[in-house]
């Protein structure tokens, strides 16, 4: 009797230390569509190359992209993500520059070549109150050449996202980090100086 | 500098964090990119590297839950950093201290938002135009006893892709007044 007690004691102890596991972003999570309006007439077709994009220092392991407090004790536990950060925001920025109207092509003919490098791709989780909320960050280099290899124009972009407040956050850290990432793509279509520099 | 960091979270000896107030003026004829995320702080020997203002956020918020809370509070009083300004493509304009938040100038915003905004910024310089704003290094607080210290901030020419270092030195006895005249 003692040792079945014990037992169910240790193993309420294990489930409460466990809890449930840490969320990880999947491909799937990145089939979202960010509001761009086309900015380029079919009629006038601009053609860019992207150059896969590259993570800064600050990035110390890009397949992970936030951290989660998970069962009882708030345990801190790794997310994780199937594609590392840069190859993200290169696939990224590619279906929102061809949303936008851009038309891809190889780097000698294209009209412009795009590049970057990611800073930061991140989410967690901070208190609230009594409740607690996911916060996310999303900040990359983007660097637009003509041609000949001048520069046109540059931008640290930036992306933020924060979830409602709520008991467990943890199922919105993923969103919450795509909302980031949607922000930021977003903003690029929005500025003024882009469109005049990619001569829009 | 312990006045600000103190009353931001940041304690030195607790959180590692060292601000400094960054001026980069672009005097050469090309578009250029200050390079904060291989940028560094050179102690003797030893290297400490650079931390983006979202992770000195998320390490004051992480370690101590008073500055958490501060970091979603009205502003109260700011201090000094310690400073450096810097041309690029040209001499060193001067190094030095820079009292860089100014408590009548940052109104109702949180502590937080006035992290971000206070962020070097722009990191793309066009020739004749500057950029300036804090930069934060992880600092060690057996470092803050330093004999001197040496910032050194690669920047981009973004035309020709060549890549010069600019270096700034700390004067520790600047860097030691400033403690004291905080404390």
């Amino acid at each position: 009797m003692r040792q079945s007690i014990l037992f169910c004691l240790f193993s309420v102890l294990i489930l409460m230390m466990s809890g449930c596991a840490a969320p990880q972003l999947k491909k799937d999570d990145l089939l979202f569509e960010p509001v761009i309006d086309k900015v380029i007439s079919d009629e006038r077709p601009v053609f860019i190359y992207v150059e896969d994009f590259g993570f800064a220092k600050t990035i110390p392991d890009p397949s992970i992209v936030g951290e989660a407090r998970i069962g009882m004790f708030n345990a801190p536990a790794s997310i994780l993500s199937q594609d590392p950060v840069h190859t993200i925001i290169t696939d990224q920025i590619k279906n929102a520059f061809l949303e936008a109207g851009f038309k891809l092509e190889e780097k000698e003919k294209a009209d412009f070549t795009i590049s970057g490098r990611v800073e930061r791709f991140w989410v967690n989780e901070r208190p609230a109150g009594m409740a607690e909320s996911s916060k996310a960050s999303v900040k990359y280099d983007l660097i637009v050449k003509d041609r000949q290899g001048r520069f046109v124009w540059g931008e640290n972009v930036i992306g933020k996202a924060t979830s409602a407040k709520t008991l467990d956050t943890t199922k919105n850290d993923v969103p919450t980090l795509i909302n980031a990432l949607k922000n930021s793509i977003e903003s690029i279509f929005l500025n003024d100086s882009f469109l005049r520099a990619v001569g829009q | 500098l312990h006045y600000l960091c103190g009353y931001l979270g940041i304690v030195p000896e607790e959180f590692e964090v060292l601000p400094v107030f960054l001026k980069v003026e672009n005097m050469s004829q090309n578009p250029t990119k200050v390079d904060l995320p291989n940028s560094f702080i050179t102690i003797g020997e030893k290297q400490t590297s650079y931390m983006d203002t979202d992770s000195v956020v998320d390490r004051i918020a992480k370690n101590d839950a008073d500055a958490a809370r501060a970091l979603g509070t009205v502003l109260g009083v700011f201090g000094g950093v310690a400073g450096v300004v810097g041309g690029v493509a040209g001499a060193v304009v001067g190094t030095g201290l820079g009292v860089v938040i100014d408590s009548s100038k940052t109104g109702s915003a949180t502590v937080e938002g006035h992290y971000y905004r206070q962020s070097s910024s722009p990191v793309f310089i066009q020739p004749k135009n500057s950029g300036s704003g804090l930069v934060f290094y992880h600092f060690s607080k057996e470092d803050f006893d330093c004999e001197g210290l040496t910032l050194s901030v690669p920047i981009v020419d973004l035309n020709t892709n060549n890549i010069s270092n600019a270096k700034f030195t700390f004067k520790p006895a600047n860097f030691k007044k400033i403690k004291g005249e905080r404390k």
